[in-house]
């Protein structure tokens, strides 16, 4: 009965570890494809960080903690940032862009959006 | 249920260790698969290695039932049960038993680690994220070496010779609803640190250092350390209602082992937010989760191992060795890839000025940091003095009060400034109009403390203090508000909920500030203006302390299914008005052959007053000892805030996910993104 036990527990554990092993074409790809170019990752990290740098500028001076001077410096600065970013994810991406299925594009400027985008996020045409 | 089919005893222990010595097997095994499938790009192995750790937390919680059925059932023959478990035990104990000893902590540990292994897999399922590899290889490191703890030193399914009649009972001061649910939250605390600090080293192997780590375990970072907060005011509590001596707080090694990381881990989850907004401390970061989870495990291993003397203390064995083998392994491979990857850590920008944001929050680093360094020496010297001098020097809590009050008085004003600044830069003027509002609450304050009877310096200091720094949140929240009415024409009722929905994680980071301001008044109150009495009554006299008469009735004794009570019988009055009958008791556990001090506390929101029942005499009196502890429950409300802007930070952002799936949707549409 024991032994049972003992055999039984060490084949279930062997065969649950070892079935990806035995039919390596289903299991080839996982996990070891890069997903994404990694300075996409980069360049849109760094993107949505200006974004993000952006938004907390034209608060921080809606609550009084900036003065006119200073949000203005502030802003022309991180707006050029923003603007060497785009321009930087522009070059990297190919001449003629296709659409791809299951990707939301702008109908008139055709940048891509999520699902829940109200406006486009290049030309702001309403969606 | 005293028996599964036909096994037999030894039988059953024999499966439990076979499961812990399969998971050592599979641990080790999806390490080197997991490494292999990414050096020899071949995904059947990484599939493998998947597979292991959904095994290792099948195997892990086998173990889990078995002990816990012994446990229940009372299997006296595990050494384990007979000590930590007594045929009169109540139900809820006997569960707890489980995390209540050395060998079933450690199981429990690992288990929540298999646990979390798998829940990181699962949040991962069907994504192709390129650091999950190796985030399982350290998983699964980490889990062999717990693994290895309880197969070569310590099982938990070892047997006695002979089964005994009864059991010893779990240490009688650990049978409280509080320590049920302590050491629950704490190790999910200590073990939670394990999933960040694994993203970290998969970032440092892989080279990808960007967003990606820091953003993916925000979430694990702020668990785990919600759940340390939680033990400490679990293990607090206890500490107040259970050890009866007044307080909550003695500067004991354990809790200082449980604070050491909370400090290294509060001062993480501050500098992550500037490594996503400017780029900046990406090395500073990789340090501190390093030191956070490395702390974890020191904190695990002060409490398991008995190094240290303590009330945590449940016998020395010798892990020690490997606990410090594991601690320099995990050193030594970081140094060695930081050093790899100090040329990709460069910062991407500079500070905008010192009045800014950033620079409060470098500041609000290094107190942390500084007030983490003091507590651990002082925790750890007598280890030291042992090594150099041949005997243990113990550092009282005179030492930890002195050097960690100003350190920590320093770090709530910190937290006043920080908030008056913005990110990036402060205009002077501004500054100087927004700190007018705050400071002449703080004066009227110390002219309240000073008119009601506060004479302590550092008591009005810190009451001051206090009031300042509570002003300038509640400042925050009324200008972001107003803000918000004119930017986006919200009424009154809508702007301050837009304003934390919309910044879940500042204005909950906010929200955890208040309820630690009003834990400090709590600390403040109950540290400096505490007073107390002690004296003999016989049955008819009274102790007076402050507004507060108690007149002892008599004593008289009860039984409890595994104790022996004695109780004193009070009527309390207030400024001559009977409000209210306390009873403080102490118990006697025969089995364990020790004494416990349950107080009686009365609580309120001025103050607490807390009587112990010190000593009986044969001929009826009593010893009575009063406390009034001023404002004491502020710091359990003032926990419960904390917890309430810890999840609401913690909940997940609208505009981030929405980020997210744009930034997705683009790299489709560039082809960047293999399909």
């Amino acid at each position: 009965m024991e032994i049972l036990i003992i055999l039984a527990l060490v084949v279930i554990v062997v065969l649950i570890v070892g079935y990806p092993l035995i039919n390596p074409e289903r299991y080839r790809d996982q996990g070891v494809r890069q997903e994404t170019l990694p300075e996409y990752d980069d360049l849109y990290g760094a993107r949505e960080n200006v974004f993000d740098a952006l938004r907390d500028l034209q608060f921080e001076f809606a609550t009084g903690k900036l003065s006119t001077g200073d949000y203005e410096q502030l802003k022309a600065r991180y707006e050029v940032q923003a603007a060497d970013i785009l321009q930087q994810i522009d070059a990297l991406k190919p001449k003629k862009a296709k659409p791809v299925q299951g990707a939301r594009t702008c109908p008139r400027c055709n940048s891509a959006m999520s699902a829940q985008d109200k406006f486009c996020t290049k030309c702001g045409t309403k969606l | 249920m005293g028996n599964f089919g036909s096994l037999t005893i030894p039988q059953i222990a024999e499966v439990g260790n076979l499961a812990l010595a399969l998971g050592l097997a599979v641990s080790v095994y999806v390490v080197f698969a997991a490494v292999f499938s990414q050096l020899k790009r071949r995904g059947e192995f990484f599939a493998s290695a998947r597979y292991g750790i959904y095994v290792i937390t099948g195997l892990t919680t086998l173990a889990v039932a078995i002990l816990e059925w012994a446990l229940l059932t009372h299997q006296f023959r595990f050494e384990y049960v007979a000590n930590h478990v007594s045929s009169d035990q109540p139900l809820l104990y006997t569960i707890s038993a489980l995390w209540g000893g050395q060998e079933g902590s450690l199981l429990f540990w690992v288990w929540l680690l298999a646990l979390f292994g798998a829940v990181v897999l699962i949040q991962h399922l069907g994504q192709t994220n390129h650091l999950i590899p190796w985030v399982i290889a350290f998983i699964a490191f980490t889990d062999a070496f717990f693994f290895s703890l309880l197969v070569f030193i310590s099982s938990p399914f070892a047997l006695l010779a002979q089964t005994p009649v009864d059991g010893i009972g779990l240490n009688p001061l650990l049978q409280d609803p509080g320590m049920f649910i302590h050491p629950v939250t704490q190790y999910l605390g200590y073990v939670g640190f394990t999933v960040p600090f694994a993203f970290a080293m998969a970032a440092l192997v892989t080279g990808d250092l960007g967003y990606a780590w820091i953003r993916t375990t925000r979430r694990w970072a702020l668990f785990a350390w919600l759940f340390l907060s939680l033990g400490l005011l679990f293990g607090m509590r206890w500490a107040y209602v259970e050890l009866g001596w007044g307080g909550y707080w003695g500067w004991d090694p354990v809790e200082n082992a449980a604070l050491i990381p909370w400090l290294t881990g509060a001062a993480y989850l501050h500098s992550v937010m500037i490594q996503e907004k400017r780029g900046m401390l990406k090395v500073w970061n990789l340090v501190l989760i390093l030191l956070t989870f490395l702390l974890s495990i020191l904190g695990t291993f002060i409490t398991r191992s008995g190094v240290i003397q303590s009330v945590h203390a449940f016998g020395v064995s010798s892990m020690g060795p490997l606990f410090l083998a594991y601690i320099a392994a995990v050193l030594i491979v970081f140094a060695y890839l930081l050093y790899l990857r100090l040329d990709q850590l460069k910062e991407e920008n500079r500070l905008d000025s010192m009045w800014s944001r950033e620079a409060t929050f470098l500041l609000n680093n290094l107190i942390l940091l500084g007030a983490a360094v003091a507590t651990l020496w002082g925790t750890i010297f007598p280890m030291i003095s042992e090594l150099l001098a041949g005997k243990q020097i113990t550092v009282a809590a005179p030492f930890f009060n002195q050097v960690n009050g100003p350190i920590l008085l320093a770090l709530v004003l910190l937290m006043g400034v920080c908030t008056l600044i913005g990110w990036r830069r402060a205009s002077p003027q501004h500054l100087v109009r927004n700190f007018v509002p705050p400071l002449v609450v703080a004066a009227i304050t110390t002219l309240g403390s000073v008119v009601s009877g506060v004479r302590d310096v550092y008591g009005l200091i810190a009451f001051a203090a206090s009031a300042f720094v509570l002003t300038t949140i509640l400042l925050e929240f009324y200008r972001g508000a107003r803000a918000r009415m004119r930017m986006y024409q919200e009424n009154v009722a809508v702007a301050p909920v837009q304003l934390v929905n919309k910044n879940r994680r500042r204005y909950g980071g906010y929200i955890v500030h208040i309820g630690v301001m009003l834990a400090a008044i709590g600390i403040v109150g109950s540290t400096f203006l505490q007073t107390s009495v002690q004296k003999n009554v016989a049955p008819g006299e009274s102790v007076a302390l402050g507004p507060y008469t108690m007149q002892f009735q008599k004593l008289f004794m009860t039984s409890e299914s595994n104790a022996q009570v004695i109780a004193a019988d009070l009527i309390v009055f207030e400024n001559g008005n009977r409000i209210d009958t306390l009873r403080p008791q102490k118990a006697y556990y025969p089995a364990a052959d020790q004494m416990t001090t349950e107080v009686a506390v009365r609580t309120t929101l001025r103050e607490d007053l807390y009587v112990i029942l010190a000593g009986w005499n044969d001929d009826g009196s009593a010893t009575l000892k009063v406390i009034i502890n001023p404002l004491v429950v502020w710091l359990w409300i003032g926990f419960i805030v904390f917890i309430i802007g810890a999840l609401i930070a913690m909940l997940p952002d609208p505009r981030e996910a929405q980020a997210v799936e744009r930034v997705r949707a683009e790299k489709v549409l560039a082809g960047a993104i293999v399909q």
